[in-house]
């Protein structure tokens, strides 16, 4: 068990993720990437949908699913907000320590923020 | 700051309310028995009026003399206490047999003790989280000295069958010490029907303070004192006794006392419309024996869910629950229960698990409640997971 205090930032978005796919009306995804830590303990699938052609121009939308504890859920919530808009050559540029930052995680969660970029990075390699 | 939120609480297991009774009992101690009680004056002796009552109360729960009693800060205090006192007592030299599924205050000093030359035997358990008799009398013949059993395991509540673990070690001639920190007040304890040599329990499991526990120590049994300092309790754990506490510890043993058979029975039939509320989920298993767990505890392990977000998501929602997770499972580590590991869960099932532990002031709406909210948190987590 983490002995962590939960960060009121994480510990929302995890209670209540704007970007699920669950809860996403969109059914038509352009690129799915997925990540996971060793020992699959933690999986984290993104799922991409674009404006106009799925090569290029903006990304309409991004949504997640998670298995994993809840400051992977944040970091997957957080880092398909700030994807969704976003062109596809900038989606890429988010670096985990973007997500370590605004979730203000502590060393041993780290490896949440990573796991989602590692899943978007497949995800954005998987478009079109 | 305090948090406001509605909180359900079930965690008796780890700690309980004040029991009714306790709180006056303590500051009546506090406030007019303020004398030191070994003092030989009238204050001590009114403040020594105030522990032999307490004791005589705490020695009629497991049928045992007061003068038996050795209050100490805990639980903890009272397993270090025994097994250390009475390796030191013997000589140095022991053989100990215990289980693998028993408390860390007792798996702890058992490898502080095996360091120190001592030879500890650990037992496993089945898939019911029981211990086998035949093998615990097969490696009591092998030597034994000394047996520690946890009477009702604190994560699963499965009870252990000291009746007929003091029937071995009484016909090998094994000293048995008892962990009773979660039994006390739930189950029937007779240390002399049951040849209980040790035995250790706590107050604030029973609706006691915290900070005070006991060791009851039966007559012919030798331990090593492991505190020194003034010589209170005839030398065997010295230190100014902490009156209030004392009290307190009395009246929660009073107040069980007199309501114990039919509270446990209001707790086992409200766990079980508890388990019947979840049972609705798929891929529920409930850990441990049904057929001889404690009346208050129901662990249950869940499928398809990460355990820490399932713990996080039930205690930081709303309403909040007051659960544990009966692992400790953390990404980091990816350590989960040793009592679920030890009855064969897998470690991502051992670490999907939750403890509800019932108490005193659980009544069947708050049952109600935890069982929707619990549904619907696994539902939720659930549907937050990648389709396989």
């Amino acid at each position: 068990m983490s002995t962590a205090t939960a960060s009121p930032v994480w510990l929302a978005r995890f209670l209540a993720p704007r970007h699920a796919l669950v809860d996403c009306a969109i059914i038509q995804w352009h690129g799915v990437g997925e990540a996971d830590t060793p020992g699959a303990d933690a999986r984290c699938r993104i799922h991409l949908a674009c404006a106009t052609d799925a090569a290029v121009g903006p990304i309409a939308a991004a949504a997640f699913s998670v298995f994993g504890p809840p400051v992977a859920v944040a970091c997957a919530d957080w880092l398909c907000e700030q994807v969704a808009q976003t062109h596809i050559g900038e989606a890429g540029d988010i670096e985990p320590r973007y997500i370590e930052q605004a979730l203000a995680l502590a060393p041993e969660e780290r490896y949440a923020a990573l796991l989602a970029t590692d899943a978007l990075a497949s995800a954005l390699n998987n478009l079109g | 700051m305090n948090d406001t939120r509605a909180t359900l609480y079930l965690d008796y297991a780890a700690t309980a309310p004040l029991a009714p009774g306790v709180l006056e009992a303590m500051q009546h101690a506090l406030v007019e028995t303020p004398g030191n009680p070994a003092s030989s004056h009238a204050p001590g002796r009114a403040a020594a009026d105030q522990i032999e009552s307490a004791a005589g109360a705490l020695a009629g729960l497991i049928n045992a003399r007061a003068r038996d009693l050795i209050w100490t800060s805990g639980a903890t205090e009272s397993i270090n206490l025994a097994l250390k006192g009475a390796v030191e007592f013997g000589g140095g030299a022991a053989h100990i047999v215990s289980v693998v599924s028993e408390h860390s205050a007792t798996r702890d000093t058992l490898a502080w003790l095996e360091k120190r030359g001592v030879q500890v035997t650990r037992l496993g358990i089945d898939h019911h989280g029981r211990l086998d008799l035949d093998a615990l009398e097969a490696a009591v013949t092998d030597g034994a000295t000394l047996v520690s059993v946890m009477h009702v395991n604190n994560e699963t509540g499965v009870i252990q069958d000291i009746g007929a673990i003091g029937a071995i070690c009484r016909r090998h001639g094994a000293t048995l010490h008892v962990d009773a920190a979660q039994s006390l007040g739930r189950l029937a304890i007779d240390v002399d029907a049951m040849n209980i040599a040790l035995l250790s329990c706590s107050a604030h499991k029973i609706g006691g303070p915290k900070g005070i526990g006991a060791l009851c120590v039966r007559p012919r049994t030798g331990i090593a004192a492991q505190l020194h300092g003034g010589d209170q309790q005839r030398g065997r754990r010295s230190g100014t006794l902490a009156t209030h506490q004392i009290a307190g510890f009395g009246a929660a043993a009073q107040h069980i006392a007199a309501t114990r058979d039919t509270e446990q029975a209001r707790l086992a039939a409200l766990r079980d419309a508890l388990w019947q509320r979840i049972d609705t989920l798929d891929a529920i298993m409930r850990n441990g024996s049904t057929a001889h767990s404690a009346a208050p505890f129901l662990n249950v392990s869940v499928a398809g869910v990460h355990g820490d977000a399932l713990r996080t998501g039930l205690t930081e929602g709303v309403p909040a629950l007051a659960v544990s997770s009966g692992a400790a499972c953390s990404a980091a580590s990816g350590e989960s229960s040793h009592v679920l590991r030890a009855m064969g869960r897998a470690p991502r099932e051992a670490g999907a698990s939750i403890r509800f532990s019932l108490g005193h002031n659980t009544d069947a709406a708050q049952i109600e409640q935890a069982g929707v909210r619990f549904v619907a948190e696994v539902e939720r987590l659930r549907a937050l997971a990648p389709a396989a």
